[in-house]
């Protein structure tokens, strides 16, 4: 069965660095406090990459992406190698 | 003297447990039932959790049962009652602790669980004597199944996730879901975290059946609850219930009004707060409170009267949820601060020009945005405090005068 693709958050990990605003900055802004306002509903198909590159790029590993076409090799791929 | 008497029946709320032998002379064994009908009684009964969030008693009981966790089942009995208002679960432990412990049993037994960890608040000096003393009334059997825990101090220790956290690693923050607490929660093990009076209501029906428990209730939701009364009324208290019962009828059980009340806090303080003229004749039940915009939570009724005011009181209450953070997450750590913060200084008559539109829009963006729901309770309270007394947070922020007759060397309780 196929799921919306969207963008969900480990509270407790997050430190609120904001690396997801400068990577999805049409999709995620920062409250007051520096810690990342998420879209209510699926991430639209046009905005997918910069999804992909936030869920990549945190350096908490706290935001996810759940649903189809996560992104290719996950975290543990990009830490494994491609630096 | 409660208006209905079925978890509160028995010898009277004089301070002392009620012990093993009349526990039994007056109620009986607690009776075998196969855990399938078990389960289906409670649903049949249709009984919310009452912790708080009101979750079906029986559709928890049921996802242990059915659930894809691994490993024998443990149960919890949440007694922390971390809310400082609410006495209802300490009055219950402290004077029935059989009935608690009869409902955790018959948890195990339906779940097939090995352990009962009875999560006792350790503030609650009088209750974690009486659920201590009643274990060691138990035989030999029920002993080697029970475990007492002290629950530390704190707002949030009582949440299930932060339960589980403590009994397993002494660590009362709430956790990251999921995983569910359901499917692995204290060693790993599918857990249930039970509020002790929905246990204690479980060991009725037990024995009653779920169309006994369905003979009290005055609406859609039915049975009876453990209330707390506070403020302008001749005795302030704990209180048992027929569910649907109005304020007004309460206020009258509670020997009537001492005070002209403006304003109630029901559920908690992550509750709701209502005029007073629009929560007297709702009925006291999760349905009608939410159909009313107003939530039954852990059923405190907190009246405040005319001369108090609603903004020091809001405003109180914020900082004491603020400093109940765990500090885990950024927009309740930082966010509730901020509420704090402002809330505070319109209170004292020392408001920034944007403190209130500010109050306003962080309530709306601590909300969700947790690992649980402390901010969303907290800005609950908040967002309805700032309804209700509308006109007396713009009287503090604009003219530094206090509607309530509260002055500027500090607000009135």
């Amino acid at each position: 069965m196929s799921r919306e693709p969207r963008l969900t958050i480990d509270w407790i990990a997050c430190n609120g660095y904001g690396v997801c605003e400068a990577a999805a900055p049409d999709l995620i802004v920062l409250d007051d406090w520096g810690y990342p306002i998420l879209p209510d509903g699926p991430i639209p198909p046009d905005l997918a990459p910069q999804a992909r590159r936030a869920v990549n790029d945190c350096p908490m590993l706290a935001l996810a992406w759940e649903g189809d076409g996560a992104p290719g090799g996950g975290r543990l791929g990009r830490l494994g190698g491609r630096r | 003297m409660s208006p209905t008497e079925r978890l509160l029946a028995g010898p009277p709320l004089d301070g002392r447990a009620e012990p093993l032998a009349s526990h039994r002379a007056r109620l009986g064994e607690l009776p075998v039932v196969p855990a399938a009908e078990m389960i289906a009684a409670l649903e049949a009964a249709g009984m919310l959790g009452r912790g708080g969030a009101g979750f079906p008693v029986g559709r928890k009981w049921r996802a242990i049962a059915e659930g894809s966790g691994r490993g024998t089942p443990v149960v919890v009995a949440n007694g922390a009652e971390g809310e400082p208002e609410s006495a209802k679960d300490r009055v219950l432990m402290a004077h029935r602790p059989h009935l608690v412990i009869d409902g955790a049993l018959l948890a195990a037994r339906t779940l097939g669980a090995d352990r009962v960890e009875l999560y006792v608040g350790r503030e609650h000096s009088a209750a974690v004597q009486a659920v201590r003393a009643a274990v060691e009334e138990r035989p030999a059997a029920d002993r080697a199944l029970l475990h007492l825990v002290e629950a530390p101090l704190g707002y949030v220790a009582g949440e299930a996730t932060a339960v589980v956290h403590y009994v397993n690693a002494k660590d009362a923050r709430p956790l990251a879901t999921p995983p569910r607490m359901s499917e692995r929660g204290v060693r790993n093990r599918p857990t249930l975290v039970q509020n002790v009076e929905s246990l204690a209501q479980a060991a009725l029906i037990a024995r009653n059946g779920p169309d006994w428990f369905r003979e009290r209730g005055r609406g859609a939701d039915r049975g009876t609850a453990l209330v707390t009364i506070a403020g302008p009324v001749r005795h302030e208290g704990v209180a048992e219930i027929d569910l649907g019962t109005p304020l007004a009828e309460l206020v009258e059980f509670a020997g009537g009004l001492t005070g002209t009340p403006q304003a109630v806090l029901i559920g908690g303080y992550f509750g709701t707060w209502a005029r007073i003229e629009d929560a007297w004749d709702v009925p006291l039940e999760p349905e009608s409170l939410k159909a009313a915009g107003l939530a039954f939570g852990c059923g405190l009724v907190r009246l405040l009267d005319a001369r108090a005011c609603g903004v020091d009181y809001s405003a109180r209450i914020m900082g004491f949820l603020a400093a109940g953070s765990a500090m885990q997450c950024g927009p309740c750590k930082y966010g509730l601060a901020d509420l704090a913060g402002a809330s505070g200084r319109v209170a004292a008559f020392g408001a920034k020009a944007t403190d209130l539109i500010d109050i306003d829009r962080w309530t709306g963006l601590v909300t969700g945005r947790g690992a649980c729901r402390h901010p969303d309770g907290a800005a609950q309270q908040m967002g309805t405090a700032m309804a209700v007394f509308e006109d007396d947070f713009a009287s503090h922020a604009a003219r530094g005068r206090c509607l309530a007759g509260g002055t500027r060397t500090g607000g009135r309780r």
